[in-house]
């Protein structure tokens, strides 16, 4: 509550004294009262007062800096009341010198937090390039040119690479926008410096095509499963799918369908990931944020967004927490923390054991237990159908798919880390019952996306480890490795595997959530509120029964 | 300077008062120059406050006028607080007037007194400040910290 301000504002009637005389505003004594005093008139209106009350009126006044704000002014009329005083050098230095410096220091601490931010984040980025590209590739590339500015260069590219994770995470449609002009500029420079696209590309056209072929994947993924992700969005929030349990069989049954029909598309997605050989952390990283032009692109983002949001717009009344709407299935990098969120196992025909998640966005979301095998009959077969197309999919599309099951569970060496953050996130944001908190949902989402590029690195580790030697050892060895001796694969070269590793977990966590998605809806389908036994109740016969089954 | 700083101030204050005080304020009491008692009511006929009177209690520091005085409404058989959205039911006051930051050495006794005769008069709301239970039953502080603490609040 805010003090009146005293609208009826009265000035005591000062004078007490007689005509001539001086009177104080302060101690209100006159002239005889105080013979030898020095009088002075602050301010043009008749308060008058002794000189050294009013010193000391202006020393209490100067002891509150709120009510300095205005500065030093007369009570009554409200004019400037100004001090002199002997003009001393050392005080007018230190007073010069204060006020120069309050102008300066949030200047400089700016300067300083920001240094810092720079330096943490270029750090981060040269861990990751090490860690995507390996230790010596990173290296040379650091130091091919000791030129300072060169060097400042590119610690300013590495440092946008973890600016550049979170944006495309967060505002995916951002950061295509920003990232798609300028790799079609840069594909245009490519070719205008008689750098043409060869297979196995070049780094250069790696980082080039990344973008594309991350906007194709996402625009494929949507086409082929948006809709069936969006009638399990609705059934998993209860919404009527199309209507009656009708509705939801059919839903189910689209699964299968659309399993069988997509060969074609799947093989277009893994066709991109095999030979635009980026990732979403070489693109939205080093060749930081750029944009988009195409009209296709908006299209595809904007009209599967706006039906995502229709209906999470719908649903969020009655869910509460919402994040990221729609992201899900429109950008497949959104998806980065779905997929190793939770490390519940999931039972998995296909003997997957990985933890999955859905449904970050919405907010609710359920847990599986381990211990229970939720699959019923219905569930068991409608997988069995709708599994095939995603290891059909892969299968032709790029020799480098492994089965995609074990890929998660089995790295220990640099795998496990992300889960265990991930774990611990949800250990602590939340009890095992309820979903986890807005910001544990947050924290997750982040530490997944900076750990990406060593899950890039570990998919990469695992092609190494399972596919045969000749495809990932290198023919030639050469100093320089995208100079010199031209390998004959991609994956002879560790930035290639991580590439490729890269894109192959982005679509398997996809097709994961979704999956894991489908499941929630089955378990949701045979979902029952448990009868709690009552006390017995002597009467009516209808409690008679419950009471007799607790007894 | 100081005890005889604010009691010689006092002093003509009190040389004034005692001749002449505005219509609806007498002064109760001014035994020293630390605690004046004065008495008030309301002019006009708002029904809030028709026929009663109100006891204010002053206090000065040694440093009046300077610092403000401390100037809450007190509680007697025949005096109650009277109701106003800016006067808790244990008779502090919240007016900015009172506070460091409104205070001035124009105003005076008189003034003050004034002051709050036109916030009474000026008032048709029923009510106490929002909060008032828990204040009156919460609070240890002296009516002084309390104004700065709601100023502070306010900025």
């Amino acid at each position: 509550m805010s003090p009146p301000r005293s609208n009826a504002h009265v000035i005591g009637n000062a004078p007490i004294a007689t005509n001539d005389q001086h009177v104080c505003f302060i101690c209100l004594q006159n002239d005889t009262d105080t013979p030898n005093r020095t009088w002075v008139n602050p301010c043009p209106c008749s308060l008058e007062a002794h000189n050294d009350c009013m010193l000391r009126w202006i020393a209490e006044m100067e002891s509150s800096p709120q009510r300095m704000k205005e500065g030093l002014r007369c009570q009554a009329c409200k004019s400037l009341i100004t001090v002199e005083e002997p003009f001393d050098c050392v005080v007018a230095i230190q007073d010069a010198w204060l006020r120069r410096y309050s102008r300066w220091s949030p200047c400089l601490l700016g300067l300083f937090v920001s240094g810092g931010c720079f330096a943490a984040s270029a750090a981060y980025g040269m861990a990751a390039f090490k860690i995507f590209a390996g230790p010596e590739v990173a290296n040379m590339w650091f130091m091919r040119r000791p030129r300072l500015s060169a060097m400042f260069c590119k610690m300013w590219l590495l440092s946008t690479i973890a600016p550049g994770i979170l944006v495309m995470r967060w505002m995916p449609s951002v950061g295509m926008t920003l990232l798609l002009p300028s790799s079609v500029m840069y594909c245009a420079h490519l070719v205008a410096t008689d750098n043409f696209f060869e297979w196995p590309p070049s780094p250069q056209w790696a980082m080039a095509l990344l973008p594309c072929l991350h906007v194709s994947y996402s625009h494929i993924f949507s086409d082929i499963f948006g809709p069936l992700d969006r009638r399990l969005t609705r059934a998993l929030r209860g919404l009527p799918p199309d209507g009656s349990a009708e509705g939801r069989e059919a839903a189910l049954q689209d699964a299968a369908p659309e399993a069988a029909a997509p060969a074609p598309a799947p093989a277009a997605q893994q066709e991109p990931a095999a030979n635009g050989p980026q990732n979403g952390w070489f693109a939205g990283g080093v060749s930081g944020l750029f944009g988009n032009i195409s009209q296709w692109f908006i299209e595809t983002f904007l009209d599967t967004a706006e039906m995502e949001v229709g209906i999470e717009v719908a649903v969020d009344e009655r869910y509460g927490v919402r994040i990221l709407a729609n992201a899900d299935i429109l950008d497949s990098d959104d998806d980065d923390n779905d997929a190793d969120n939770d490390d519940e196992d999931a039972p998995d025909i296909a003997g997957e054991r990985r933890g999955g998640e859905i449904a970050l966005e919405t907010g609710y979301r359920m847990r599986q237990h381990p211990a229970v095998d939720p699959v019923p009959d219905q569930a068991a077969q409608q997988p069995a159908n709708y599994q095939p197309p995603q290891a059909g999919q892969q299968q032709p599309a790029a020799q480098q798919n492994p089965p995609p099951p074990p890929q998660q569970p089995q790295e220990d060496g640099n795998q496990p880390r992300p889960n265990n953050n991930n774990e611990n996130n949800n250990n602590n944001a939340a009890p095992p019952t309820s979903g986890p908190s807005l910001l544990a949902l947050i924290s997750n989402s982040i530490v997944t996306s900076l750990l990406f590029p060593l899950i890039c690195y570990s998919m990469g580790e695992l092609l190494r480890a399972l596919l045969p030697r000749r495809l990932t050892t290198a023919t030639v060895t050469s100093s320089l490795p995208w100079r010199a001796g031209r390998p004959i694969g991609l994956l002879q070269q560790q930035w290639g595997r991580s590439l490729v590793g890269g894109c192959l977990w982005v679509v398997l966590r996809d097709l994961l959530s979704l999956y894991v998605k489908y499941r929630r809806v089955q378990v949701r389908g045979k979902r029952r509120v448990k009868n709690v036994p009552r006390k017995q109740v002597r009467g009516s016969s209808g409690t008679g029964v419950v009471g007799s089954r607790s007894g | 300077m100081s005890a005889p700083f604010a009691a010689k101030r006092l002093g003509k204050e009190l040389q004034k008062i005692s001749n002449s005080l505005p219509p609806g304020i007498e002064l109760v009491s001014a035994d020293n120059f630390e605690e004046w008692l004065l008495d008030i009511r309301v002019l006009d006929d708002n029904p809030l406050y028709r026929n009663e009177i109100y006891r204010l209690r002053f206090r000065f520091s040694s440093t009046y006028p300077i610092e403000p005085p401390e100037v809450v409404f007190v509680k007697l058989p025949d005096r109650p607080i009277p109701i106003h959205p800016h006067i808790y039911s244990n008779g502090i006051i919240c007016l900015d007037l009172l506070g460091h930051q409104g205070w001035s050495p124009v105003q005076n006794v008189e003034s003050v007194c004034m002051s709050l005769q036109s916030m009474l008069t000026g008032n048709s709301k029923n009510e106490r400040p929002p909060g008032d239970e828990e204040f009156v039953r919460g609070n240890r502080l002296r009516p002084r910290d309390i104004e700065f603490y709601y100023h502070d609040n306010d900025v």
